[in-house]
């Protein structure tokens, strides 16, 4: 048997609009049933990738491909799942059928179609509003009705473009058990989303991009192994022991007694406890910091930026 | 990580579905959607208003010509001969609205609004979704123009027992005109806001209006040059014409035509127009599904 093609495959993609650059050579993989986030700040491309691969932009240069089907032949994308950012849905029509026309595009049979619509529209706590007009949901009820027409016909891939934007703190736990559930079943999740909290919590995998290029992709545990931030808390803090725990890394922070060093190595943290009890101290806290993705993020921009500049 | 073992979903199950099958789904879409949003509502009232008024007009010139005296025969020329290519030129002009209304509302309405984004992501070919939008919206316009120009020719029937000349003809004219108004409009929504479709089909019309009333007018005054630029004017959208040819046949060659306020012609527009038209409608509906091929949806 021939190996599983990947989920996304993108090859030297690059779209220019005018002199403006969206994407540039932009080439990476996700594999089948992994989760993977696409990060970047506003404007770095990340719909860009999204509206590509689902056909929504059909002039580009370079190769994409779902499950090995290029994405301009429709067959592409009988199995994908999209929730669009901007998530707008005929304000006319009732939850209940959108989600039969969506059924109806994708050959779902009418007894399908209900069983289906019926089960996503209770799971996602719409039931009771299935049959009123769309115009009248909020944006929340908006946001999980197109989660609940990306999910229709059980899909192998989601394409998630800030799927909790418009959700309270409830919908998002209902979003993100929900999503978990779908990873667990082997779908594939392309998320992208400005929440690295989310990101962080459900992917395997993430790239980010900035200015259409791709400045780094990989496991979520590999690049953060890299940039682990954590705080140390000592009962006394005298200038030999700021001293010798900065030299383990790099010192971000200062707040009285506690330290916020970032390790390059995993194993340097290892030496935290033996330099605070040479130095006759007690360790009172060592807790990797919980934002450790969006701290690598914002550095990651930030050495982008400071490098663009001196290329200036 | 890397993938794990899993039962099949049911996407891997599903095939294809059949375009034609995506279509009507798409045409019943667009079909209620002219219904919600009202476009239908206006332009069914307006027109059967228009047909009520013309029923009521229709009966009390007669009742006025009776009470003086006049002849059936005068009736039945006033009639046939003046009134009924007004109420024509009244109805092509309902149509008109409509069909711009209809033929940019259509596509301008799921663009603007982004709710085509999730719907061209389904693995529907963009012409199976255009072609089923287009061809609803189309259903309900061709529908107003049978129920005016059918309307017309019933109520002049039922005052003076005979029907219009070449009934099928013109009311195949009338349609033609409909599909190459609504066509226009569609393929302007395809790159332009749908307001701006809107006025710039009407503005089109407008100039088309004017053609027909400077060849009106060189007709009548042996101008050739005023005849021959109300003519080029007039091919430049053909959609006049197409109600000037239609009116002909409905009365025959006849010289009132000529004075009338609507710039008809004293003689009708040749074949060649119409064909011209013809041409020029499968144009616009090419162009409208070319153009919206390779747009990108935003």
């Amino acid at each position: 048997m021939g190996a599983q093609p990947a989920a996304i495959a993108l090859s030297e993609v690059g779209k220019r609009y005018g002199p403006a650059v969206a994407l540039e050579n932009l080439t990476l993989s996700v594999a089948p049933g992994t989760a993977f986030g696409l990060l970047g700040p506003n404007g770095a491309g990340k719909s860009t990738v999204i509206k590509i691969l689902t056909g929504l932009i059909p002039s580009f240069v370079g190769e994409a491909t779902l499950f090995g089907i290029d994405v301009h032949r429709t067959q592409a994308r009988l199995k994908l799942g999209y929730l669009p950012e901007l998530f707008h849905y005929p304000q006319w029509m009732t939850g209940e059928a959108l989600l039969r026309y969506h059924g109806q595009l994708i050959g779902l049979s009418p007894s399908h179609i209900e069983v289906q619509a019926n089960q996503l529209l209770m799971r996602l706590s719409l039931w009771e509003a299935r049959y009123r007009r769309i115009g009248s949901y909020s944006k929340g009820m908006q946001q999980r009705l197109g989660l609940a027409v990306a999910l229709l016909g059980t899909p192998r891939l989601l394409l998630l473009d800030e799927p909790t934007s418009a959700l309270d703190p409830i919908g998002r736990v209902l979003v993100r058990d929900l999503l978990l559930e779908e990873k667990q079943k082997g779908t594939t999740i392309f998320l992208n989303s400005h929440l690295l909290g989310e990101v962080e919590h459900l992917c395997d995998a993430v790239a980010i991009l900035d200015h259409g290029r791709l400045l780094r992709q990989g496991s979520l545990q590999a690049l953060l192994a890299t940039h682990l931030q954590v705080t140390i808390e000592v009962d006394s803090l005298d200038e030999s022991l700021r001293r010798d725990l900065a030299q383990l890394g790099t010192l971000v922070a200062q707040n009285g007694n506690q330290l916020e060093i970032t390790f390059s190595d995993r194993d340097a943290l290892a030496a935290v406890a033996p330099i605070v009890v040479d130095h006759g101290a007690k360790l009172f806290r060592l807790a990797p910091q919980s934002e450790a993705l969006e701290a690598f993020f914002v550095q990651l921009l930030d050495t982008a930026g400071q490098e663009a500049e001196s290329h200036a | 990580m890397g993938s794990r073992p899993r039962k099949k979903c049911l996407s891997e199950l599903l095939q294809p579905t059949p375009p034609w099958a995506q279509g009507i789904a798409t045409a019943r879409y667009a079909l209620l959607e002219a219904f919600h949003n009202r476009t239908f509502l206006i332009g069914g009232t307006l027109g059967i208003a228009f047909l009520a008024l013309y029923g009521i007009g229709l009966h009390l010139l007669d009742s006025q010509l009776r009470q003086r005296g006049a002849s059936a025969f005068l009736l039945h020329a006033m009639v046939i001969r003046s009134v009924v290519p007004m109420a024509l030129w009244i109805a092509a002009l309902l149509i008109t609205a409509l069909g711009s209304v209809l033929g940019a509302g259509t596509l301008a309405g799921d663009l603007e609004q982004q709710t085509a984004l999730a719907t061209l992501a389904r693995p529907l070919r963009r012409d199976t979704w255009l072609y089923g939008k287009l061809g609803g919206s189309a259903a309900l316009l061709f529908l107003v123009t049978s129920v005016l120009v059918w309307g017309i020719d019933g109520l002049t029937y039922d005052l003076i027992g005979e029907w219009p000349l070449h009934l099928f003809r013109l009311w195949g004219l009338l349609v033609l005109q409909a599909g190459l108004v609504f066509g226009l409009a569609a393929l302007l929504a395809t790159r332009l806001s749908g307001l701006t479709a809107v006025i710039a089909t009407l503005l089109l019309y407008g100039v088309t209006l004017i053609g027909g009333l400077l060849t009106a007018m060189g007709s009548n005054s042996r101008i050739t040059t005023l005849e021959n630029i109300g003519t080029v004017l007039m091919l430049l959208f053909p959609a006049n014409g197409l109600t000037m040819r239609a009116t002909y046949f409905a009365s025959g060659a006849n010289p009132l035509i000529g004075a009338s306020p609507f710039a008809a012609a004293g003689t009708a527009p040749s074949a060649w127009l119409t064909g011209w038209a013809a041409a020029y409608t499968v144009a616009v509906w090419w162009g409208c599904h070319c153009s919206f091929q390779s747009r990108e949806i935003h």
